[in-house]
């Protein structure tokens, strides 16, 4: 490339969306949305052994504002899930939702009145984790996938034409 | 352990026409009482000499529909004598085409709570309640899902809520052309 031959190793061309994708991978805050047993193991996944900030996740936040990924961690009654809705609407964009476990992403056991049967029924999900609850490899992988579909996003393009995340070996054993 | 009669006997005497059913279960002692009658009752319990249940262990609601009785509801009050450490449990009737009984907060304050509870799972009313609102469920819901008759994948109520969809990402190009632009706003 013609800028870092003529001023040297301390320049480098790129395309503007590689970039933005690049910092967008690579630094998602994580809301903790945990109701449940899952977010035991979304807290291992955060502490030493298994050490989310490997992949530049290391930002736990507590408010909404000031995260763009959204992990909701156990089984959302329909008292919560109101409450669910307008966290997601005070999150900045872009965003995205990771359903953790089967009460999240399905109702899991509790097919009852009380319990929302799948938050992708009232939210837009990205990646689903299966698991009653998911070890921490499982959620890990979710993520990386999730990062590797924001790798793929056309940040100035519509929401539509995003690829659908590529398929990981945990998804390819269930399918 | 003889399961203590006194208590039954002095149920009797304070007010014989309140006692429906006395129930004994290995040395557990169950008396039902009329609703009219059984705030009173409690009360003298609380502080008859003999007796003195001055602890409200735990009130609760059941739904006997299926069980084929004169009434549907029995509002479940587990007493406990510390003066003389001995239990026991005092059942109101209620019945269902008219559930209604008189709280006992004014007996023990910490009836309150739990007679919200019951309130907001089966519907039963406490006359008297200071504050008689839903404590579980949201405040907009319909039913009492506690009774026997409440399917129990609800009513649609897990189904009703807006659907939210992915935001679509600003358009940086149009962002850029309106800067361009003179701002015909001003």
């Amino acid at each position: 490339m013609g800028l870092e031959s003529e001023f040297g190793q301390f320049f480098l061309t790129t395309k503007l969306g590689d970039l933005i994708n690049w910092g967008r991978t690579n630094s998602l805050w994580p809301y903790p949305f945990g109701t449940a047993c899952c977010a035991i193991e979304l807290m291992a996944t955060l502490a030493a052994k298994y050490d989310l900030s490997r992949f530049g996740m290391e930002v736990i936040r507590f408010s909404p504002r000031q995260s763009d990924v959204l992990i909701v961690a156990g089984r959302v009654p329909i008292k919560l899930m109101p409450v669910l809705q307008r966290i997601y609407q005070q999150m900045p964009e872009p965003k995205w939702i990771v359903s953790m476990g089967a009460c999240a992403s399905t109702g899991g056991e509790f097919n009852t009145y009380a319990v929302v049967q799948g938050i992708d029924r009232f939210l837009p999900v990205d990646v689903y984790v299966p698991g009653c609850p998911p070890r921490p490899e499982t959620l890990i992988t979710a993520l990386m996938m999730l990062q590797k579909r924001i790798d793929g996003e056309n940040p100035f393009g519509p929401a539509d034409s995003r690829p659908p995340a590529e398929i990981g070996p945990l998804a390819q054993s269930h399918a | 352990m003889e399961p203590a009669t006194d208590i039954e006997q002095g149920l009797r005497r304070a007010a014989p026409e309140a006692v429906l059913d006395v129930h004994r279960f290995r040395d557990q002692l169950t008396i039902t009482l009329r609703r009219e009658h059984a705030k009173r009752l409690l009360g003298f319990m609380r502080d008859d000499a003999g007796l003195r249940f001055a602890f409200l262990s735990d009130l609760s609601g059941v739904d006997v529909v299926e069980l084929g009785r004169a009434w549907r509801f029995e509002v479940v009050y587990h007493l406990v004598s510390f003066d003389h450490n001995r239990r026991v449990r005092i059942k109101t009737a209620v019945p269902g085409d008219d559930p209604w009984t008189d709280s006992v907060v004014d007996l023990w304050k910490g009836a309150i709570w739990q007679e919200r509870e019951v309130f907001d799972l089966l519907g039963v009313g406490f006359r008297g309640h200071p504050d008689l609102r839903r404590i579980l469920l949201p405040d907009d819901f319909a039913d009492h899902p506690l009774r026997r008759d409440y399917p129990l994948r609800g009513k649609g109520e897990r189904e009703n809520f807006p659907v939210l969809g992915k935001p679509r990402p600003r358009d940086f190009v149009p962002l850029f052309a309106a800067a361009k632009e003179p701002n015909a706003g001003h």
